[in-house]
């Protein structure tokens, strides 16, 4: 008996830090379904499991969703989209194929922003050729405007390993947060190894 | 016919004398002589008279109007391809016991076979009633009517939305000032501008700047059409259902908060009543009501509202000498283009309307009631005028339904455009067939082809030869890769994604080892 409400105990608290927020310390870290590690120099915020909208996902945030974010995507299969959507909805984001071309990519990750998160203005600044998870690589910089009317910038790191997406990307507010996350987050992306 | 029936000849001379007109017989015969001579590109099968009467419309461009109890549930036997719009009309109609007549050259009234052929007296009066009386705005109305309008207009600004044709937005201008000269209004009390958008929509602001999307005006087919939904939101203006709105809106959440309050308050008695009262529950509103409310308000103007809108757009339109016909085209056209069922979002627009059926059909019953002798003097359509100051704007939309991921419509629009074999448009139908599915062979192909079409032709777009490049490159063709990327490059050296494109370039000649398809060389 005693050992039945250990297990029921602590599939609770289990349940719970899938619930809630949980800190990231500095150093090495599984992220994205324990997909890729990465090595933040700071603490951050881990959105709780539960609140992902696919198991290939994880989000990251330091002072809160409103102003900044960093989204993990690990092992994105052939043939998945980077968001959950309805099968029937007319407006689809493109599902990732390996064998995408740079602006395949780009345009899946501005449809991400135009269909999945009802961005009013996307625009382009750069895309240019990085090194991610030691392949060749997309980096993809770009500005938009939420629902919200707030203007975000974004920087988007992909690169396809053995036939599956994986993905890094910033996003702050214009004013501030943007450029105050891009060093430790350019430092994390060229921390990231596939594991 | 049904008379006394109010009308005007034209806006400059509003007052008639009683006068008499013989049965509308004579005047449709010679008018109808143009339609006539329209066939029926596809059967009418048999069905329901009035599907089948809207199919007719679509085939011929004739508009059908009738009273709505004229036609129930009434069947026909169709009619084959080929026959003339005149005999189709007659063909469907046969064994139904009603027969028609043209009001135009465009239009033609359904009526009940022992309609007589009486003489009509035609009473002249104002074709244009005068204004509803609505008290002025107070300062507490007023503030919140330019918050609003303030509102509305920035999210326009920030994002981006207007379309910036001039010239378009100053067509658009002079057909609202020829409407507005019906009834002497001043023609600079509206400003219409375009703005970009995937659904058909237009709408008015209580401080007189109209709307329009460009899907909507890619969807008309004449200036009539356009002059129609001008005129509906010109009245949404000039008849101020916005405050009329407003107030509604106002009664309505009071309604809600007493209705509301009833509810807690019989809630609080029952359970009072059975000893459950808690020391918690009061007659409190929840705001969740409030919102529904505000919500409600805001999908539309009231059934009234429309219905007043829809009259007096169709009183201006003749006044302002279009032929009538386009209101009822420009309705048929936007419900085309609406999936049933489909709520179309934002909603307090047009054609997002839930009701598009009831106002066709309130339309027809206008023109087929009341206004029935205004409509014979027929008027200008100006399709061709129409048509030449949306030429430029097809492709955009093309481009607007891509952005938004609607490859489905994109690919319908773009079939639709005339003459759709310009490098742009070879270009656009490459980029639907590469986005709808990125990265399949099948899609990939079609993509190529189309780009391969579009760099052959005059001033094509410098993406289409990136985009070349990138799929001769996945298809380890890399000296036509190379050449298609120089290309790019010669005519975009600036290009944000310039940096990515020049690495392909310094890739070694043959290309890489570790370039599979895919992301980067």
């Amino acid at each position: 008996m005693r050992i039945l409400i250990l297990i029921i105990a602590s599939a609770a608290l289990g349940g719970c830090a899938a619930l809630s927020y949980t800190l990231v310390n500095p150093g090495a870290a599984a992220v994205a379904n324990a997909s890729m590690t990465i090595s933040p120099s700071g603490e951050w915020n881990r959105a709780p499991s539960s609140a992902e909208p696919t198991r290939n996902e994880e989000n990251w945030t330091r002072n809160g969703f409103m102003l900044d974010r960093i989204q993990f995507v690990g092992a994105l299969p052939d043939g998945q989209a980077l968001v959950k959507q309805r099968e029937k909805a007319d407006r689809q984001v493109p599902t990732f194929h390996p064998t995408m071309t740079p602006t395949d990519l780009t345009s899946m990750v501005e449809s991400m922003y135009r269909i999945g998160g009802r961005a009013k203005v996307f625009t382009t600044t750069s895309v240019k050729p990085v090194t991610f998870l030691g392949q060749n690589g997309v980096q993809f910089d770009y500005d938009f405007v939420g629902d919200d009317d707030i203007r975000w910038r974004g920087r988007s790191v992909m690169a396809v390993a053995s036939g599956k997406l994986y993905l890094m990307t910033l996003n702050g507010t214009s004013l501030h947060y943007f450029d105050a996350a891009l060093p430790e987050f350019n430092a994390m992306v060229a921390s990231a190894a596939v594991r | 016919v049904r008379a006394p029936v109010r009308w005007a000849w034209s806006a400059a001379s509003r007052w008639l004398c009683a006068c008499t007109l013989s049965a509308l017989t004579h005047i449709p015969v010679a008018l109808s002589q143009t339609e006539a001579s329209t066939q029926l590109a596809v059967d009418i099968a048999p069905q329901p008279l009035s599907r089948a009467l809207e199919n007719l419309a679509h085939q011929s461009g004739l508009e059908v109007v009738y009273l709505s109890d004229v036609i129930q549930d009434q069947t026909t036997q169709g009619a084959p391809a080929g026959t003339a719009a005149r005999d189709a009309l007659a063909q469907l109609l046969d064994g139904t016991g009603l027969t028609f007549r043209y009001l135009n050259a465009r239009m033609v009234r359904i009526l009940t076979g022992e309609a007589p052929l009486e003489t009509v007296v035609v009473i002249g009066t104002r074709l244009m009633p005068a204004r509803p009386a609505v008290a002025a705005p107070t300062d507490a109305e007023r503030l919140r009517l330019t918050a609003f309008d303030e509102e509305i207009e920035q999210r326009i600004a920030r994002g981006q939305l207007l379309y910036g044709r001039a010239e378009l937005d100053s067509y658009l201008q002079r057909i609202a000032a020829r409407l507005l000269s019906a009834d002497g209004s001043e023609a600079g009390c509206v400003g219409v501008r375009v703005i970009k958008g995937a659904d058909a929509s237009a709408f008015a602001l209580s401080n007189g700047s109209i709307y329009v999307t460009t899907a909507l005006l890619e969807s008309l087919g004449s200036e009539a059409e356009v002059a129609a939904v001008l005129g509906h939101e010109i009245t949404h203006y000039a008849n101020d259902h916005v405050l009329r709105g407003l107030r509604e809106e106002d009664r309505r959440t009071l309604v809600a908060r007493s209705a509301s309050m009833l509810a807690w308050l019989a809630v609080g008695v029952a359970e009072k009543h059975a000893g459950l009262a808690s020391p918690h529950t009061t007659a409190q509103v929840p705001d969740q009501v409030l919102r529904m409310w505000a919500r409600a308000s805001m999908t539309g103007y009231s059934e009234n509202l429309e219905r007043e809108a829809d009259d007096r757009s169709v009183r201006r339109l003749i006044a302002a000498g279009y032929d009538a016909s386009g209101a009822v085209t420009a309705l048929r056209h936007l419900s085309e283009q609406v999936p049933p069922g489909r709520f179309v979002n934002p909603p307090p627009l047009y054609a997002s309307h839930p009701q598009l059926a009831r106002r066709l059909s309130s339309y027809r019953d206008l023109l087929a009631g009341r206004l029935a002798t205004a409509v014979a003097a027929g008027g200008e359509l100006r399709r061709s005028e129409y048509a030449a100051q949306i030429a430029g704007l097809h492709l955009d939309q093309v481009a607007i339904l891509l952005q938004a991921g609607d490859f489905d419509r994109a690919d319908t629009t773009l079939d639709a455009v005339i003459g759709a074999d310009s490098a742009r448009a070879e270009f656009l139908r490459g980029e639907i067939a590469r986005r709808r599915d990125p990265g399949a062979p099948a899609g990939s192909a079609r993509a190529l082809a189309a780009y391969e079409r579009a760099v052959r032709l005059p001033d094509p777009p410098a993406e289409a030869f990136r985009e070349q490049g990138y799929l001769y490159w996945r298809g380890g063709d890399f000296a036509a890769a190379r050449a298609a990327f120089a290309s790019y490059l010669a005519r975009a050296p600036q290009a944000a994604d310039a940096p990515m494109v020049r690495s392909y370039l310094e890739q070694p000649p043959s290309g890489s080892s570790s370039t599979k398809a895919g992301a980067a060389p």
